[in-house]
């Protein structure tokens, strides 16, 4: 069986230290890396990856890009296997996404009733694959365009979840 | 009614009464401002120079709003008005208020933020500005600074913009930034070379003699590829 990833869109430059970073260990992570972990609800959303491949990261960014509230503007995805999170003893319960990319509405999950300390875990995940790892990928606004256009002209793009400026480029 | 006119030099009063102003009127050359200070004076009155307004006043509530808001990816921000509006309230000084406000040091800590927010004005009139206002900030030796200024060029990506981060690519020490930088590059090429073959093939398609289509020919002058 493939290893499978969690992906979620984060912001690139939270993961980078501050001041005196070249005297710091690689794995120092600051703590604005959990800014990228707003929670509602005790919950924490993912996007189920069935592997590491370049496909799958697009198409969660394509994803990312389909919510109503989402202006087109770059997105930066970063995704941690699920063997990893096991480790923790944590768990995603498949829940349905809220994105107008419908082949990936089931590829949804969450992080439920997360404690403070199991975020703090999450986040040292995400910031080593951020910062060491490299198990992050950034998608200009003009790769953004095209996954929407590429999705749209595959018809599986649902234009009513769709921001305005997304749907002009389209 | 207790008024007060307050100069110029009294600007340090905005920043702790910035959270009650309740209203801004603008008046030619000149910005008031009305804000309630407590139980004993009603209202103050206030008019500063819009330089001076903008880049003080405007720059504290863009700062608090990020405080208590951050910046998330994509979504809107209610700051972004707040830099529109310091370009219609500055006017000619939008410039200055702008460096004035990106250069202040109590703004450190959401500069990357601020920087990515004037991205997002996509106004042709102000890209160029704010291309020049930017620039300094491609040098920044913090990684975030750097990002945000990126990013703001890609927001307006116009060929100053793009000149500009050609410059810079090549010395940028960041491997993940200067990545970024060319792919924003790459983009306004293929953008500008599919405009261009779109209006070649525009021409080749018309014929010359219909004076409606050769006046849309003439018109429709290829850009030139970066």
């Amino acid at each position: 069986m493939p290893t499978r990833f969690l992906a979620r869109d984060v912001k690139w430059r939270d993961f980078q230290s501050y001041g005196t970073e070249s005297q710091r260990p690689t794995d120092w992570f600051g703590a604005d890396c959990l800014n990228e972990f707003g929670t509602q609800n005790n919950s924490l959303s993912v996007w189920i990856l069935d592997g590491e491949n370049n496909d799958e990261i697009k198409a969660v960014a394509t994803a990312l890009l389909a919510k109503p509230e989402r202006c087109l503007n770059p997105v930066e995805v970063a995704w941690i296997s699920v063997a990893d999170v096991e480790k923790l003893g944590l768990a995603v319960t498949p829940t349905l996404g809220q994105t107008g990319y419908t082949l990936w509405r089931k590829r949804h999950g969450d992080f439920q009733d997360l404690t403070i300390d199991a975020i703090c875990e999450v986040g040292k995940l995400f910031a080593a694959a951020v910062k060491i790892n490299g198990k992050v990928q950034r998608f200009t606004k003009g790769q953004v365009k095209n996954l929407a256009r590429e999705a749209k002209k595959a018809n599986v793009l649902d234009d009513a979840y769709l921001h305005q400026s997304v749907k002009d480029c389209l | 009614m207790n008024r007060d006119v307050i100069v110029g030099s009294r600007l340090n009063l905005l920043d702790s009464y910035q959270e009650q102003i309740f209203s801004t009127t603008v008046s030619f050359g000149d910005i008031s401002i009305f804000w309630n200070t407590g139980p004993n004076v009603t209202f103050r009155w206030a008019a500063f120079s819009p330089t001076l307004i903008a880049a003080e006043s405007l720059g504290n509530l863009v700062r608090a709003q990020l405080t208590n808001e951050p910046l998330e990816r994509g979504m809107y921000h209610p700051s972004q008005s707040m830099f529109e509006s310091i370009m219609y309230l500055a006017g000619r000084n939008a410039g200055i208020c702008l460096q004035t406000i990106l250069r202040d040091p109590a703004n450190t800590n959401v500069l990357p933020d601020m920087l990515e927010l004037l991205g997002r004005i996509r106004s042709d009139n102000f890209a160029d500005l704010g291309v020049e206002v930017v620039a300094e900030f491609l040098s920044d030796k913090r990684v975030t600074v750097r990002d945000g200024t990126v990013k703001a060029l890609e927001g307006w990506a116009t060929p100053r913009a793009i000149a500009l981060l050609q410059n810079h690519a090549s010395a940028e020490g960041n491997r993940a930034i200067k990545d970024y930088m060319l792919q924003v590059i790459e983009d306004f090429q293929i953008h500008e070379s599919l405009q261009s073959n779109v209006f070649e093939l525009y021409k080749l398609k018309l014929p010359l003699r219909d004076s409606r289509h050769s006046l849309t020919v003439l018109y429709a002058n290829p850009l030139p590829c970066a």
